[in-house]
């Protein structure tokens, strides 16, 4: 983690030697190979501005902060997207052009003070021109209507306050840093929050498991490895904010502030309780558990993984072989297989480890598995933390079973009336859903939807 | 979908000011819906509620409504497009709110009518997106901009083409303007700030004037061809994302948005060109191509003037050819033909493969999301009437070869042809993956902690040390190995070393439970029933194949080469009848080689089942390429006598075959005065005591000397080296390390890094230059120091949907 982050820091100090050098002519191919346009990372703000219609010069930067970084030049040429006509205002604007990504909100205000009866002003944030900047539109908005605000009340941006470049200065380091600021002035107190904005988590379902992946330990899963940390560098305090993807998984804290249904929730989450099961078991009302497992999600404190049944087959993915040469993935592999296990027994070994996980194959239940190595030595761990593991990091995947009606039912008699709730069931076999959720759905368990499956010719399964 | 463009934009800037000239789609929204819109209130009886008085009134979030642009006046649009000339010739991208505008403002000089003195002109094409449309969707647009900008500066150079077409387009906005006012001049004073607009909105309603849509920028599109190319570059964009726009019926403007054009073919399937060129960078001479449309459309759809390379790599297209094949029979070098490929794959028109194979294992892909009533299904059951989509993909659920499943009668009674040509059809649609075998060296000792005291005692320095003496001692004992083994060429077998699947011999536990739940009654059936189906390979081969002119003399090489395996074999280990191959041979082809026909059937089964040893053919002796000339005409009859049989509609023009021959002719000569490089080699690799058969590929070709590790024979004992003494004391205990050959194999490849579970079986194949069956038994001997894992190549499942 603090590898990377020195990483991140090196390489940003020589980005920005280099656009010091060259202000005004920055293009692409100076860029760090790491960020290059649309490399999807979040980057600092460099500068915050305030620009404003000045009634005699026109668009002016009219207070900046750090001073200069955005000149005369660049401003001209693009004041048009700043200070845009006056048909066009309270709408987020980016305009990426010449180097800089400039992030702003035009404001007009009416108002017959004025010497043109009209205030048109936009407080800009800057950032490089491959950051994605999605996440501070919120606050340039926020920040725009609470000055409008303060203008409307006191002229607090129109009167050039001289405390203007300290809110800037203090803004741009607190958002940078902490990526939250409070302002105070006069009255007015703001709070402004930078929010990772994450994509949308897939839908719940019933049949889904949520894992805390806080309880799996490093490294996190999707992250890309670590690389080693270079010897005798010593560790540079980041003062700006840099990926949040970098961020350690926070642990959960089981008894802090989360609202009431995820507080009930999240001592059944053990990675073995699917949705409907945890319904059940805590008394919570179905959707609400899926709203709050997918609240969880979103926020990357669970993930779904399928059931864990011994009739499951897995097959290994390419990630696999990360196993073989991540010590440290490794490390964490036995670490989370043996707990809650007393150590008087042998520790197993990767190698133990990895055999299973190879054994695993489509074709191969996990049942199968289990038998082959339920009397070798190595076999003195939890195999279902084992999948669990696996899964979480993406070294296996499970296949899922969807029962697929071949062709259509056609029985005149009463036969089907007799086995009504079979045909209902059988309605699911449409290749969307598989045996688990078909379990769910309609509210059997697995040994009778194989007996329903297994007496009909009709009926395929397709593991994928 | 946030790919497909919301809107394009003509706009242009000069000395007389900015002006939007054309927009398509035009909206046709009135300015009751207008207004509706800006405050948001749809429901009569919702209150206005007091907070709208202290708090300011809402801003607008969002400028897409129902699929379309909407809240721009064409006034507004036009001064944010026309910019300042510091930002001119470079990328333009502007965010308001959810909607992203790209462009290129294009600088150009324009003659004005009154003089002949240039002025400069700015154009600027912009396309409005989803602002959600990821970046590389935005630098493509970005493209097509650019050179729609291009085209245009080019053409009003050559025929002051723009300057004609801007005069029909500010005419026309007169004209509307000038009836406009005419109409309702008193209405207009009303609208303060929407001065353009009229020419992009209709008459309102309650005007009361019902007339047909007079909008400006429907007279453009009936009157200039510019505005009509914009309109087509638009639709094209949003139908297939392939544009093929002629500006001014002179430049010809070829542009594909892979995001879009991959979903003609699988829907949802998003490409992006960034993956392609990771593909491309993983992509090796094994792999093949697929295309995805029948290759005789594709070549008449491509332009006259186009790369004749490209036309030639297409004759000779088959989904059974290794890219190093088709580069060979092409005569193009590898590089070349991965490029093209990378255009293939590009312009969807084709996707990367391992070539189809008897060997190849395909499982369901995870994205195979077929429900019963999905299109799919119908399309499946017409192109393979009697054939069930879903069954067929039930069948795949176990992963199982697929010569094996084509004996199961799962082909439909087609034979393997057709099912080859359901294989490759599943391909294309992305229904099946790849499955392949991945190599782990895994001795129980590795991965301890080394300075872990509880792991290093004594006990096990003792015991290392008494194994490295044995092991020095079988250092000693190689000296007996036998010598040079000569390459037999008219050995009297033909083994059919590329069978992997498991004998009663070579199977083992980790190779063999995939196929746990398929009952195998008994190994003699099962040759038995492999034998009847032969014909039925055969013609899996011809089927699919397109036109073939070198075959039989690769088969010969290959079998030249296999024999000589054999022969290396045999005479290294003397028990080799219980290995695969010589079963495989006394099951099957004992006799086939006593005509010369039999030996080009046996072959093209051959080639099937390995294109990766396609590249023996590289190493013809000489006197195979006597035999050679012989079989080819017997190979004439029996394939002219397939093409009648097989009616594939994958096949196309069949007289390619004699340019082939010469070239690879051409290329055997080469291949000789090379032999004496390799033989060179093999001797020293010999010398070092290696098995033959790993290094006697002199990878005579540039195309292949270009993707193989240089090979320097190393020694004995660095190349036991590469094992931990924990490693060497497991090697020590396991039988199969008494037969040196064995052992080195092994330690080669451990060496070389294969048994880290980074390479599939058929890349150490083409790598190593190593048989199947020779892998297989190696895997077989060390299966407690050798694990495996069955999963997809990452490079062609990078081409698969993820969910």
């Amino acid at each position: 983690m603090q590898v990377e982050r020195r990483l991140n820091v090196l390489s940003q100090l020589e980005y920005e030697d280099g656009a010091s050098e060259k202000i005004g002519l920055m293009s692409a191919k100076m860029m760090e190979t790491r960020y290059y346009e649309g490399c999807g990372r979040e980057g600092p703000i460099r500068c915050i501005f305030l620009g404003e219609f000045h009634p005699v010069a026109g668009p002016k930067i009219s207070c900046q902060f750090p001073e200069d970084y955005i000149s005369k030049e660049v401003f001209d040429s693009i004041s048009a997207y700043i200070i845009p006509k006056p048909q066009i205002q309270k709408c987020t604007m980016t305009i990426n052009a010449l180097g800089h990504k400039i992030v702003g909100y035009p404001i007009r205000i009416d108002n017959p003070r004025y010497e043109r009866n009209v205030y048109l002003f936009n407080i800009c944030f800057v950032c490089d021109s491959w950051s994605k900047t999605v996440q501070y539109e919120p606050v340039v908005k926020k920040l725009g209507e609470h000055l409008t605000i303060m203008e409307e009340e006191t002229r607090f941006v129109s009167g050039a306050s001289s405390k203007l470049p300290t809110l800037l200065a203090h803004l741009l380091h607190d958002l940078n840093t902490y990526r939250k600021a409070t302002l105070v002035e006069g009255d007015t107190v703001m709070h402004l929050k930078v929010l990772e904005v994450r994509k949308d988590p897939p839908p719940v379902y019933d049949h889904d498991v949520p894992v805390l992946i806080a309880s799996v330990g490093s490294p996190r899963p999707g992250r890309p490895r670590r690389t080693t940390p270079p010897e005798g560098s010593e560790p540079i305090q980041s003062q700006e904010h840099l990926d949040i993807e970098d961020e350690e998984p926070f642990e959960v804290d089981l008894e802090a502030d989360w609202d009431l249904t995820t507080r009930q929730l999240l001592p059944h989450i053990d990675g073995y309780n699917h949705v409907s099961k945890l319904a059940s078991d805590t008394g919570v009302e179905k959707t609400l558990v899926k709203s709050c497992i997918q609240n969880l999600v979103y926020y990357g404190v669970v993930t779904l993984i399928p059931v864990i049944k011994f009739s499951n087959m897995y097959r290994a993915t390419p990630n696999l072989s990360r196993l073989f040469s991540d010590e440290e993935l490794q490390k964490s592999c036995l670490a989370f297989v043996t707990k809650e296990i007393e150590t008087t027994t042998e520790k197993p070994t990767i190698s133990d480890v990895l055999e299973i996980l190879c054994a695993l194959q489509q074709g191969t239940t996990l049942r199968a598995v289990c038998e082959r190595f339920s009397n070798s030595p190595g076999l003195t761990f939890d195999i279902r933390r084992l999948i669990v593991f696996a899964q979480l990091h993406g070294l296996i995947k499970c296949l899922k079973r969807y029962p697929v009606l071949i062709r259509a039912h056609s029985r005149p008699n009463g036969f089907n009336n007799r086995v009504d709730p079979v045909l209902g069931i059988r309605r699911l076999f449409n290749g969307r859903h598989c045996a688990d959720e078909i379990c769910c759905l309609g509210r059997i368990d697995l040994l009778t939807l194989e007996q329903i499956i297994e007496d009909d010719p009709n009926i395929s399964i397709i593991w994928r | 979908m946030e790919v497909n463009p919301l809107n394009i934009f003509f706009v242009k800037s000069d000395s007389k000011g900015d002006r939007l000239l054309f927009r398509y789609p035009y909206t046709t929204e009135n300015k009751a819906e207008n207004k509706h819109k800006k405050y948001g209130r749809h429901n009569a009886y919702a209150l206005n509620a007091a907070e709208d008085l202290l708090q300011n009134p809402q801003s607008q979030t969002s400028n897409i409504c129902k699929g379309q642009l909407s809240g721009f006046t064409d006034e507004m649009l036009s001064t944010l497009f026309a910019v300042k000339a510091e930002l001119c010739n470079r990328k333009f991208e502007l965010k308001v709110n959810d909607v992203r505008f790209v462009g290129h403002p294009t600088l150009l000089p324009y003659r004005t009518n009154k003089d002949d003195t240039a002025t400069m002109i700015l154009i600027n094409i912009v396309f409005a997106l989803q602002a959600s449309a990821s970046h590389s969707v935005v630098k493509c647009y970005y493209d097509l901009s650019k050179r729609l900008g291009k085209a245009l500066r080019h053409e009003e150079k050559r025929c002051s083409y723009l300057t004609e077409e801007m005069k029909i387009m500010l005419a026309a906005h007169d004209e509307v303007s000038a009836l406009d006012s005419e109409a309702n001049g008193e209405g207009e004073e009303e609208e303060d700030n929407l001065r353009h607009s009229v020419s992009s909105t209709t008459y309102s309603s309650d005007n009361g004037i019902d007339s047909a849509p007079k909008s400006a920028f429907h007279l453009i599109l009936q009157r200039s061809s510019l505005a009509r190319s914009m309109k087509a570059v638009f639709e094209e964009l949003s139908s297939t994302g392939i544009v093929q726009v002629r500006i001014n019926k002179w430049i010809l403007l070829s542009f594909c948005l892979p995001h879009k054009a991959h979903q003609i073919h699988n829907r949802g399937l998003i490409i992006e060109p960034e993956t392609i060129d990771k593909c491309l960078q993983k992509l090796r001479p094994y792999h093949g191509i697929l295309l995805m449309v029948n290759p005789n459309d594709l070549l008449s759809s491509i332009p006259l003037d186009s790369s004749s390379a490209l036309l030639r790599l297409i004759k000779l297209y088959s989904p059974l050819k290794s890219l190093q094949t088709l580069a060979i029979e092409a005569d193009l070098s590898l590089k070349q033909v991965s490029q093209l490929t990378g255009h293939l794959v590009y312009w969807a028109k084709a996707t990367v493969i391992y070539p189809l194979c008897e060997s190849n294992v395909y499982v369901v892909a995870p994205g195979a999301n077929v429900h019963i009533l999905s299109p799919l299904v119908e399309d499946f059951a017409k192109e393979f009437p009697g054939l069930c989509l879903l069954q067929m993909l039930s069948e795949f659920s176990l992963p199982a070869p697929l010569w094996y499943v084509s004996r199961n009668g799962c082909g439909g009674g087609g034979g393997g042809a057709r099912l080859a040509r359901c294989v490759a059809w599943l391909l294309r649609r992305r229904l099946l993956l790849q499955l392949h075998t991945y190599v782990q060296f895994n001795s129980p000792h590795w991965g301890r902690d080394p300075d872990g005291k509880e792991y290093f005692c004594e006990k096990h320095d003792v015991y290392n040390q008494s194994c490295s003496v044995s092991f020095s001692s079988l250092n000693q004992m190689q000296l007996n190995v036998p010598g040079p083994v000569e390459p037999r060429e008219n050995s009297g077998i033909f083994p059919d070393s590329d069978e992997d699947y498991p004998t009663e011999n070579n199977l083992n536990q980790t190779d063999f439970s995939h196929t746990k739940p398929i009952v195998i009654e008994s190994e003699h059936i099962k040759y038995d029933k492999f034998q009847e189906n032969d014909s039925a390979n055969h013609s899996f081969d011809d089927g699919i194949d397109v036109v073939d002119g070198i075959k039989p003399s690769m088969t010969n090489g290959y079998n030249y080469d296999t024999n000589k395996e054999e022969a290396a074999q045999k005479k290294i280990q003397g028990n080799s009848v219980d290995s695969g191959i010589s079963n495989n041979m006394n099951g099957t082809k004992s006799n086939s080689d006593d005509t010369n026909g039999d030996i080009v059937k046996n072959g093209h089964i051959d080639i099937t089942k390995a294109d990766v040893d396609k590249l023996d053919t590289e190493k013809k002796g000489l006197s195979s390429r006597l035999s050679d000339l012989s079989l080819k005409d017997s190979e004439g009859t029996v394939n002219s006598g397939n093409k009648d049989i097989s009616s594939d509609d994958d096949k196309f023009g069949s007289d390619q075959d004699i340019s082939p021959r010469i070239k690879t002719n051409g290329l055997f000569n080469g291949n000789e005065k090379k032999n004496g490089v390799s033989l060179n080699l093999k001797l020293q690799s010999e010398m070092s005591f290696q098995q033959p058969t790993v290094w006697n590929v002199p990878a005579s070709c540039d195309v292949v000397d270009a993707c193989r590790i240089p090979n320097e024979p190393p020694t004995t004992e660095s190349l036991l080296d590469t094992f931990t003494s924990e490693e060497r004391t497991t090697l020590a205990n396991i039988p199969a390390s008494k037969n040196t050959d064995d052992l080195l194999l092994l330690a080669q490849l451990h060496k070389k890094g294969y048994f880290r579970g980074e390479q599939h079986l058929e890349e150490i194949m083409f790598m190593e230059n190593v048989s199947r069956s020779q892998l297989m038994q190696l895997l077989d001997k060390f299966k407690d120091v050798l694990i495996t894992f069955e999963t997809e190549d990452p490079a062609v499942a990078m081409l698969y949907p993820y969910q």
